[in-house]
Parts: C-alpha cells; structure tokens; sequence
C-alpha cells in the first residue's frame, strides 16, 4: 500500500496530464516539428532515466514527459537530431538526475535544457507560440491551481511583476500575455512546485523576480523577444529560490523570537 | 621515496583543482584555447616553483607576524618577470591572457603553497611540492582546454582538426564551450570521474535525507 494518493507520481502525473492540451496546442502551431522534438527528447530523458536507475537506484519519473514537452513548446527552431540529444541528455543530467532525480533539483530540467540551447546554438531562430497555444494552456494551469501543486502566489506575482516592469518601460504587457510560449513558460516552468520557493512570502517575491526578469529581458527595441526571456528569466529566478526561502525563514525566526523567549 | 611522493602526490590524489577548488577563476579564463592554457600553466609552475623555493630558503629570517606580506611580495615580484617574459617573447598570447598572467599574484594556489608548505619545510622538498601541485594544476588547465578548444571551434593549438561548416566541413562549432560556465560543467564532469575512481575524495555527506513517503509505509 502507498502513503495516501499525495505520492510524487501522483503529482508529476498531474502536471502531465496539464500539460497534454498545450502539446497538442504546440504540435498544432508548429507543426510536426515540435512533436519530432518532443519524441526524442523523451526517449533521451527515459535513457538517462534508466540509466540512474540502474546505477543509482533513482526512481524513474513521468516528468519526463512534461519536460519533452517544453522542448517542443519553447524550441521549435530547426534544431538538428543530435543537438537535441545532446541537449537533452545535458539537461536531465546536470539538472535533475545528479541531484537525486525529480525532486531533489534546483533547476527544472526543461530549463537547463532549453538554456543549453539557446546558449550553444545561438544562429536557430525560435518561433513563440500564439494564442492558440496561450489559450491550451489554461484549462492545464486550473486544474493545477485548484488541486494546489501549482502556487497561486507564484503566478498572480509573476503577472504582476511582468506588468509593472512592461508599464515602467512603456510597453503593453498584453502582448506578453497573447505569446503562448510565454504563458507554458509561467506555468510550467516559473511554476514548477520543485525548483520554485516553498515558504509563502518567499513565492510572491520570487514569482514578481521571474516576472519582472521576464519583462526586462524580452522587451527589446524591436518588439517582445520570444522564449529565450522566460527561460533566462527562470533559470535566474529558480537559482535564488533557496536564497529568498532562507531569507524568509530567517526574517520570521527573528520576528517571532520576542514572543517565543 | 617521501620526496617522490610529494612530487606526485598533488596530481591527482590531492589535485589543487579537483580536490582543493583552488585556482578556479584563472581555470575558467584561459582555457577557451590550448596555447594560452599552456603558457598560463607554465607560468604559474614557474612561479610557483620559484616562490616556494625562495620563501622556504629565508623562511627562518621571517618575523611571524608580516609572513604573509613578506610571501605576496615575493610572489608579486616573480608574477611581474614572468609577465615581462611573456611580453617580450610572446606578446600575442599575452595579449589573449591580458591580465590573468598579472593575477597569479592573488592566485590561492600560490599563496596556500607558500604558507601551509614552504614555510616549515626545506628548500629541496618545497620545490618538489611546488612542482607536483602546478603539474597538477596545468594537467587539470590541458585537460579544459583541449575540450574546450575542440568542441568550441574545432581547433588544437590553432591547428584545425574539425573542419567546421563555415569553412565547408561538417563539424558544428559549439559556442557554448567558449563561454565561462562550460569551464563549470567540464571541471564539474572531470571532479565526478576522479571521486568515482577514487571514493577516498569523496566528502562526508552534510545531512541524510528520510526515505520518502511511499517507500517508508511499505
């Protein structure tokens, strides 16, 4: 028998099946690109998967799939097989297996892989999503919102930081909001219950960071700058996490410590 | 034998890089190339060698309290005729390793030698273990840079081994290795293979996690 149904698959079975509509949202809009990306890069993570099973004892788990989808979602560019690969096996290594598998991680592995990406092949350009895929990505956030593994402090701080920050530079945060590959990336990626902060005030400053990074990074003097702003914006905010959460912690211990002698 | 075993005792088994974490900022500069990977680890050896040596000669005429002051000025002198060395018969390469030659100086290496070694032994094994840990140094630099050099532009010492796609091959340079944090994940790789082969490294874990909740009820 299982401790409860709150085990760890049963979360990352959820954020699974959230994420389902925007890959058939994705593989719409990009066409079968986006679904040969997220095929490999699937079969990759399942490899490195079993091979720290094998060596490690590590639990496999199906956030594979979620982090396979991202692939799709946020680098449908002209990627070459073996760029794929390699990125994939460099972000589900380095950024979630050597950890002690999902979980444990500091970064969400999707991330690690899409910087790896962005950073080593700089030439291929990548498409952001559309409405559409704004729009699949919905129904998913909600189911998250309510069964709770998705914070909703993270999210309404992140809309709030994004805005702010879009005002200040004189732009209409709206057209953030209409790029669907911005809306996965808040969901799926700012959002992730893992790599996120745990302690309550620690999420509003945490999802106002990744907002706020999110609007200074990809307005440009040419207009809003595709996936390339969320991922950074991400991988920026999720290295701090433990940062604001130790702060958090230490400024309520100090509060307290009057009332507690 | 004790003699032997200070000179290749800090190339892998107490390597100042992989083992100690020493060293790391120059590690990260110069090896996006062989060459100035090569003349920064012979610099630094030089160095070394010279510091140790001279510091363990005059170590008993040096008052305890102004050691330090004493080691760093050495070591500044020997950086700055190195670096004019480097200028007068290598000045392109030192213009590619700019100022990491001059920052040997503040290397913690250098300084770590001086002080945990050259000051309580004699001449002849402070320049052994001076030699040993910037072998050690400019084995782990090579080792960085050959990677780096490769798979970020296809080269070794400027000689093209890949011929890359912009020159009519097939090899696609990886821009990521030239950039400062590939320097991170090789060196990282590299600390990951030396402590599976040699657990002996392997720090004391901090804490132990509990067994998760499925694993415990069962």
């Amino acid at each position: 028998m299982m401790g409860g149904v709150w085990h760890r698959d049963t979360i990352s079975w959820l954020i699974v099946a959230a994420a389902l509509p925007a890959a058939v949202a994705a593989v719409g809009t990009f066409g079968p690109l986006a679904l040969g990306h997220m095929l490999l890069a699937l079969a990759v993570i399942v490899f490195w998967q079993l091979v720290f099973l094998w060596s490690r004892a590590q639990p496999v788990s199906p956030i594979a799939i979620v982090t396979a989808i991202a692939v799709g979602v946020l680098a449908p560019g002209e990627f070459a097989p073996w760029q794929i690969v390699l990125a994939a096996s460099f972000g589900t290594v380095i950024g979630e297996q050597v950890f002690g598998g999902w979980g444990r991680n500091i970064v969400n592995a999707a991330v690690a892989m899409l910087a790896f990406l962005y950073f080593a092949f700089p030439q291929t350009t990548i498409p952001g999503g559309g409405q559409l895929l704004a729009l699949a990505v919905i129904p998913g956030a909600l189911m998250l919102l309510v069964t709770g593994v998705l914070s909703w402090q993270v999210v309404l701080s992140a809309v709030v930081g994004t805005i702010t920050v879009s005002l200040g530079l004189g732009e209409n945060p709206m057209t953030v909001f209409a790029s669907g590959s911005m809306v996965f990336g808040l969901v799926f990626l700012v959002g992730d219950p893992v790599a996120s902060s745990a302690t309550r005030a620690g999420r509003w400053i945490y999802g106002f960071l990744a907002g706020a990074l999110l609007a200074l990074l990809g307005w440009t003097d040419t207009g809003f700058d595709g996936p390339q702003a969320i991922i950074f914006a991400c991988l920026v905010a999720s290295l701090l996490a433990p940062l604001i959460d130790a702060g958090v912690i230490a400024a309520t211990r100090r509060f307290w410590r009057p009332y507690n002698g | 034998m004790k003699a032997l075993r200070t000179l290749y005792g800090p190339i892998i088994d107490n390597n100042p890089v992989t083992l100690q974490i020493l060293g790391i900022c120059s590690a990260l500069a110069v090896t996006t190339s062989l060459s100035t990977a090569l003349i920064m680890s012979v610099a630094l050896t030089v160095v070394l060698m010279a510091g140790s040596l001279t510091i363990s000669l005059i170590r008993h005429h040096i008052p305890t309290s102004i050691r330090l002051i004493v080691q760093i000025t050495i070591i500044a002198s020997l950086v700055i005729v190195t670096d004019q060395l480097i200028q007068a018969f290598a000045f392109e390469l030192s213009q590619r390793l700019s100022i990491f030659v001059g920052l040997i100086v503040t290397n913690c290496l250098v300084l770590s030698r001086a002080e945990a070694f050259a000051m309580h032994n004699p001449p002849g094994i402070s320049a052994l273990d001076a030699l040993g840990n910037g072998l050690g140094y400019s084995l782990i630099l090579m080792i960085v840079g050959f990677v780096r050099e490769l798979l970020g532009a296809g080269t070794l010492f400027g000689q093209t081994v890949f011929l890359s796609v912009h020159d009519g091959g097939w090899f696609v340079p990886l821009n990521l290795m030239l950039l400062a944090p590939s320097a991170f994940f090789i060196l990282g790789l590299l600390i990951w293979v030396i402590r599976t082969i040699r657990p002996a490294q392997v720090e004391q874990t901090d804490f132990v996690l509990e067994p998760e909740i499925g694993e415990k009820t069962k």
